[in-house]
């Protein structure tokens, strides 16, 4: 009596059968790395590996030249090229032209090359005509926005899309002003900027890149997270119950919902940058900062850490926001 | 120890980067030559299939060209197309004669104008000049001016005139002027009758054109050359862009621009290349690849309609016009493109249009019935490969309309019943509409009402009571409608508010839960499909429980005597049963599945209730045939022998049950039954499914596919089609491995199956696909004309009646009631059985005067005084019955018929010349010269019997005159194959029964053609206007009965004036019915 018999099933309609979503289809996968909006993020990816392993060689054998240098003060006197390669008889300044626009040319006419071979083979990335009546899924922003996107999911879109990228930007352009370490200017170097590059490698690739990456390739429908290769199934339904934190402890009023949240950011501030003080004030660079260097470099960490914290948060302990105000949730 | 080692250069400054700078450039300058054959080449596929196209078509016309020249030489010889020739030549000599005198004096003239015209212009310009100066002179310096100017039109002037002899005449200005005017009247006279002599021989010339092109069945060799001309050239389409130009259609009204003849730049050409044609014509014996891309337009008749200048190609075929970058995405096939292509695709059947036609649903919005036909197409074998016949040739056969059949799938299967669909079952909101304007219409009374309490002003109250009449006028008029449209609103399954009275209780149950398994053919769906069988059974139990409870009693079923089945069983045949119901007889299946299959029906039925059903049916479209009481028992009596093999069912249990029907209402609801039965207290239900007017464009991630998404996607079949077919196919397919919690199992999908077989399925997918909300603009959607509505409308009426059951409505389409074995053949007495079969309706808008035709569709009886029986054709043992046709439906059915022959509208009755008493005595002695009451019947039952043509005392309020008088000449060219004998061999000659001939000749005419030839389908839009034109005719027979001797006049149009005006009323005496 059900619908559909025996025979009807049979093989020459697979496509009849239930075909339950993969946990690894590498078909989509290549789908979704091949679409012309993803390529360039793919590129990224390799592009930033290969700089980053070509910049550390490089400040490794600066630091080599640098600690032969300070070994050596006589050689530091007579020769000082400041980067490898370098030899004693070697002139201590090397030209812009044409040793730097030589190598500059030949990158253009690369770069160019590329860019022809690219707009040959992939099209632009255009889609169905836009439909108010129906929204796509997932939706997403283009991907250098991908990072901005992911922390809407853990913050409301104020904190989000507003003081969060105002904290990037402003962070950036502070640091020329925080910035006391007079070396490193125009050479790389590892061991003299130690605090700096970590600092900004951690922001950058943990917190831009990784997010990125995590939006493009992990992100699908309904943005739920899927693994790499997983069929992005828009049916998909996961057991996921956020709660703020103060529902945790059993705190209704409003105005302990707001002193609780309050007191919890605040220790967390106080927490977080207590600790960083421990750990800067044995730094060179400590007694060199006036207070209103070393506090806007306190504001930028804590707030810096306070993203994966609160991802962690989110991740592990299922908390919706930790902060519940009538103007802005945290 | 430095300074030992030899110094190594210092590789940034010393390193020479000119390699790979040189390899780098190398990679640039290929990277830009990539671009640049990417540009002209890569995306731009058109230029090789143009090449290609250009090779396919020289072929083609190659050995188009002999075959054109072998046939024109046929053509050359043939005898229609000498005679043709003579004519002409005739007429040209003729014109040879007359033409030259006429054409020098029109020459002289011409140089007397030119003369006049020179002799004018100086004191013209002269003139002009003091005219300007007059006007702004001083009024002392006028006379002076007046003067010069009188001066010059004084002084005459010497002209030469050649028509009419030559001579010179002195002409002042006025003379001038004068001769100019009658010169040029005198010549243009002239050049009308030169005109007018040259119109024979150009007539004739044309008739010759339209002949050789009629039998050319292509273009003329000489076009071929020149077609040959022009591919040689390298020139493509009808604008004769160069190869590697892009060839599009810009449709500035809101900038459509198709480019799909870049590709196909056959497309419209004018031969009939299809793509067998150019496998033939190609060299070797593999097929051309590609072929159909090269091949012209298959059907040049919907393209004369839909002419791509206008329309475009994507308007129709779908597809992105606009791009020509490769296949994928001109055929719109891209991921991203919302219209891909309609195109057949590998599940179609062969004989079928399938989705080809879904372009013509967007336009065609409420047509049942497309007026063309499909192309043909090769036929092919089972493994799809094209067969060929003895000769080599492929074998092409003619394809159905799937629009056609979808449009008539939805309506007849009751689809509507749950969808809404634009423009189907529109009665429910028109009801809807009907009654809010009564309520409006109410409101306003009674207001006015109280405002003419309230006013002094007699002037006032004057108006209110105006006011007041007109609203209760339109009161009246929806009242009437909303009658009307009651009875029209048939739905599609039987109303079951009888059902207590009607089945066998015990049946209900099985039926519900298998009814193909009862009657095979049935138009009621198989539920309960998605549910467990244990469900299925509960949940029929319980709607069958409240449809039991909810019935009358029908008190008035009384008990019935039993009836004679054996005569029964003969009257069933006999009757006309046969036009929509089937039944096994023996191992045979007669009959027509419009109806249900009879061959079970005494299994279910209720004796009693169903000699009054069919003595007196009263809902549903099913008609009254007038069957006296006595035969209704005997059809009965034999319908009750109709049983299967296992007859037994087990007996129903809690019918009675009221808590079982309470909850019965609900599934009732929930599987929507009211949308095609008509159940106690849901007469006003909605429908319970989604609208598909639109299903073709609704986003396909609005379509369920379900948990099958991924399979779908996967099997490259996540398109719209792939969905209503599979959904169509297997109702609930999209449930499949969902799991369901309700334990009524209420939340399973609900449509139930239809069984529809894959005709079927291609052709409702067809009408859905193209079901969309088009992109055209309304001014290019299809907006038919008065004819064109009415003869749709028409079909509609037609179709729901199932008319073409019995009768022949098209000339190409034979019902099926035709072909039963009464009908066929001859009887013992050698007459030819078809006589007494349903008449053909095929002209019968030009035949029949329309309000008799709305009195005969009202009541067939024609008389109320026949109550069993045919009014018009006693003598047919087949009933004409009387149907329940709302006012309306009967309006459109008689504008159909009109429509069909393009007859006027409204039709005005000519008026006709009373017979004076020689013409009576005549028509009276023709009439019985050719026995005319030999065959047809004159309203005496008895002696009607054995008739086999209508009564004529109806033809006066039957026919058209025009259409006797034609009927009258040639029967077989109206309607072929009919009885009547060519009496009238033509308008002066009539055979006589007893083997005399009567010749009149025409005086007017003698050498015309006396007998009409060009019949055919211009019968049927024939207009009549030639034959009311009386002619004067002399009897030359020998010999002349006296009393034919000294009548001049037409004969035929006597005995159409005797028949329309005379015979009725006094020839035969009124005949009363028993």
């Amino acid at each position: 009596m059900f619908f559909l018999n025996a025979t009807e099933t049979a093989t020459d309609k697979p496509y009849l059968e239930v075909h339950p979503p993969a946990s690894f289809d590498g078909s989509q996968l290549w789908e979704l790395i091949a679409l012309p909006d993803n390529v360039p993020i793919v590129l990224m990816l390799i592009l930033l590996i290969f700089y980053l392993w070509y910049a550390f060689r490089q400040a490794r054998a600066n630091d080599k030249l640098i600690a032969q240098l300070e070994a050596d003060p006589e050689l530091a006197k007579t020769h000082h090229r400041k980067f490898h390669p370098w030899h004693p008889s070697w002139d201590k300044t090397v030209s812009v032209w044409p040793h730097l626009l030589k190598r500059e040319f030949l990158a253009a006419i690369i770069v160019t090359a590329f860019l022809i071979v690219w707009s040959v083979f992939l099209n632009a990335p255009l889609e169905d005509p836009a439909n108010p009546t129906l929204t796509m899924n997932p939706s997403k922003a283009p991907w250098y926005f991908l990072g901005l996107q992911e922390i809407l999911v853990y913050f409301d879109p104020w904190i989000a899309g507003v003081v969060l990228p105002f904290f990037i930007v402003g962070g950036l352009m502070a640091i020329p002003y925080i910035d006391v370490n007079p070396l490193g200017n125009g050479y790389y170097t590892w061991k003299q900027r130690r605090f700096a590059i970590s600092v900004f490698m951690f922001g950058f690739l943990v917190l831009w890149v990784a997010l990125v990456i995590l939006g493009t390739f992990m992100r699908g429908p309904g943005w739920m997270f899927f693994y790499p290769g997983e069929t992005w199934d828009h049916l998909k339904v996961v057991y996921e119950t956020n709660r703020d934190l103060h529902e945790m402890f059993g705190i209704t009023s409003t105005n302990g919902k707001l002193v609780f949240g309050g007191l919890v950011c605040l220790g967390f501030c106080a927490v977080a940058s207590g600790a960083f003080h421990a750990l800067f004030r044995r730094s060179k660079m400590y007694p060199r900062m006036s207070l209103l260097q070393y506090a806007h470099l306190q504001i930028f960490m804590v707030t810096m850490l306070a993203l994966p914290v609160k991802m962690l948060l989110r991740l592990a302990f299922n908390v919706k926001y930790v902060w519940v105000t009538p103007w802005f949730n945290i | 120890m430095a300074e030992k080692q030899p110094v190594p250069k210092d590789p940034i400054q010393t390193r020479s980067l000119s390699l790979p700078i040189f390899i780098a450039t190398g990679i640039l300058m290929a990277s830009v030559a990539l671009a640049g054959y990417d540009e002209f080449y890569g995306r731009r596929p058109y230029k090789t299939f143009q090449k290609n196209f250009q090779t396919v078509y020289l072929n083609y016309l190659e050995v188009l060209k002999p075959e054109q020249e072998e046939r024109l030489k046929a053509i050359y010889e043939d005898a229609d197309y000498l005679a043709l020739v003579e004519e002409r030549n005739a007429a040209q000599a003729k014109l040879q004669e007359e033409l030259p005198p006429l054409n020098d004096e029109i020459d002289a003239l011409a140089l007397d104008i030119a003369a006049v015209q020179k002799a004018q212009k100086d004191p013209k310009a002269q003139l002009s000049a003091l005219r300007y100066k007059l006007e702004v002179a001083h009024e002392d310096a006028r006379p002076a001016i007046e003067e010069t100017m009188a001066e010059v039109k004084a002084r005459t002037q010497p002209v030469a005139f050649v028509h009419g002899g030559e001579r010179e005449e002195q002409l002042d200005y006025g003379q001038l002027e004068a001769a100019f005017a009658s010169l040029s009247k005198e010549k243009a006279g002239l050049e009308k009758r030169r005109a007018n002599l040259s119109k024979p021989a150009g007539d004739a010339q044309k008739r010759i054109d339209a002949f050789v092109d009629k039998h050319l069945q292509g273009p003329h060799p000489a076009n071929v050359d020149k077609l040959l001309a022009k591919a040689n050239e390298g020139l493509l389409g009808s604008e004769g862009k160069s190869i590697n130009d892009i060839l599009q259609i810009h449709i500035g009204e809101f900038d459509w621009v198709d480019r799909c003849e870049s590709c196909h730049a056959g497309a419209r050409e004018p031969v009939d290349m299809r793509p067998w044609d150019i496998n033939r014509s190609t060299p070797g014996d593999e097929p051309v690849d590609h072929a159909v891309v090269f091949a012209t337009h298959p059907s040049k008749d919907l393209l004369k309609i839909h002419d791509p200048a206008t329309f475009g190609c994507s308007m129709c075929h779908n597809g992105n016009g606009r791009s020509v970058t490769s296949v994928e995405y001109a055929h719109g096939k891209n991921k991203h493109w919302l219209f891909p292509l309609f195109e057949r695709h590998p599940g179609m059947v062969d004989d079928e249009m399938g989705s080809f036609e879904s372009g013509c649903v967007q336009c065609h919005l409420n047509d049942i019935k497309l007026d063309y036909r499909p192309s043909d197409h090769v036929a092919t074998d089972d493994k799809g490969e094209a067969v060929v016949d003895e000769n080599g040739a492929l074998v092409t056969k003619s394809r159905k309309s799937s629009f056609n059949e979808g449009r008539w799938l939805f309506y007849s299967k009751g689809c509507w019943g749950c969808h809404r669909y634009e423009g189907v079952d529109t009665q429910p909101e028109e009801l809807q509409r009907i009654k809010n304007e009564t309520l409006a219409i109410d409101d306003n009374i009674e207001r006015l009402g109280i405002n003419r309490g309230i006013t002094e002003d007699p002037a006032e109250k004057a108006r209110i009571d105006m006011e007041i009449s007109s609203l209760t006028t339109r009161r009246d008029e929806l009242a009437y409608r909303r009658g009307d449209l009651e009875r029209e609103r048939q739905k599609v399954g039987p109303n079951l508010k009888n059902v207590r009275a009607k089945v066998n209780p015990d049946w209900i149950l099985p039926w519900l839960l298998d009814p193909a398994s009862f009657r095979p053919t049935t138009k009621m769906p198989t539920f309960f499909q998605n549910v467990s069988e244990e469900t299925a059974r509960q949940h029929a139990t319980k709607i069958a429980a409240y449809l039991w409870q909810n019935a009358s009693d029908r008190p008035d079923v009384t008990a019935q005597a039993k009836g004679d089945a054996t005569r029964g069983a003969a009257l069933f045949k006999e009757r006309g049963c046969l036009a929509c119901h089937t039944v096994m007889d023996g191992n045979e299946r007669l009959g027509d599945g419009f109806a249900a299959d009879l061959s079970r029906v005494g299994e279910k039925a209720n004796y009693d209730f169903l000699v009054r059903w069919i003595q007196e049916p009263d809902s549903g479209v099913m008609p009254n045939l007038r069957l006296s009481p006595q035969d209704s028992r005997d059809i009965a009596s034999w319908l009750m022998t109709r049983k299967g093999e296992n007859a037994g069912y087990p007996a129903a249990p809690n019918l009675d049950d009221p808590a079982l029907a309470a909850e019965g209402a609900t599934l009732i609801r929930h599987y929507g039954c009211a949308g095609c039965h008509e159940i106690k207290g849901m007469e006003n239900d909605g429908r319970i499914g989604t609208e598909l007017t639109f299903e073709g464009s609704k986003p396909k991630e609005r379509l369920d596919f379900g948990r099958l998404e991924h399979g779908f996607k996967k099997a490259g079949k996540y398109t719209h089609q792939a969905f209503f077919e599979e959904k169509l196919r297997y109702p609930g397919v999209f449930g499949r491995g969902k799991v369901y919690e309700d334990p009524k199992e209420l939340d399973r999908l609900k449509m139930p199956n239809f069984r529809l077989d894959e005709h079927e399925i291609s052709a409702l997918s067809t009408v859905l696909l193209g079901s969309i909300e088009s992109q055209i603009p309304q001014t290019f959607r299809y907006n038919p004309d008065e004819r064109r509505k009415a003869i749709q409308d028409g079909w509609w009426v037609v179709r729901k009646y199932n008319c073409i059951g019995c009768h022949q409505v098209e000339a190409e389409e034979i019902p099926k009631l035709w072909s039963l074995d009464q009908y066929v053949g001859n009887d013992d007495q050698g007459a030819k059985k078809s006589d007494r079969r349903p008449p053909s309706l095929v002209g019968i808008g030009f035949r029949t005067n329309p309000k008799w035709l709305a009195e005969f569709l009202r009541n067939p009886a024609q008389s109320r005084d026949v109550v069993y029986g045919n009014g018009l054709r006693s003598y047919l043992d087949v009933r004409m019955p009387t149907f329940r046709f709302s006012e309306q439906e009967i309006q459109k059915l008689v504008r159909f018929f009109g429509a069909l022959d393009s007859q006027a509208e409204p039709y005005v009755e000519t008026l006709l010349e009373p017979l004076s008493d020689a013409e009576v005595t005549m028509a009276r002695a023709i009439f019985k010269g050719v026995d005319c009451n030999k065959c047809h019947a004159i309203g005496n039952p008895q002696r009607d019997a054995k008739m086999n043509a209508p009564d004529l005392t109806w033809a006066h309020l039957k026919l058209k005159p025009d259409w006797t008088a034609r009927w009258l000449v040639d029967p077989g060219a109206i309607l072929p194959g009919t009885n009547m004998p060519q009496n009238f061999v033509n308008e002066y000659e009539i055979k006589l029964k007893d083997g005399r001939t009567i010749i009149g000749v025409d005086l007017n005419i003698r050498k015309g053609k006396g007998r009409i030839t060009d019949h055919a389908k211009e019968t049927i839009r024939f207009n009549g206007s030639d034959l009311v034109e009386s002619r004067v005719l002399r009897l030359i027979v020998s010999p002349i009965p006296a009393e034919l001797q000294g009548y001049e006049g037409d004969h035929r149009l006597l005995m159409m004036r005797y028949l329309h005006e005379t015979y009725d009323k006094s020839e035969v005496p009124k005949v009363t019915n028993n």
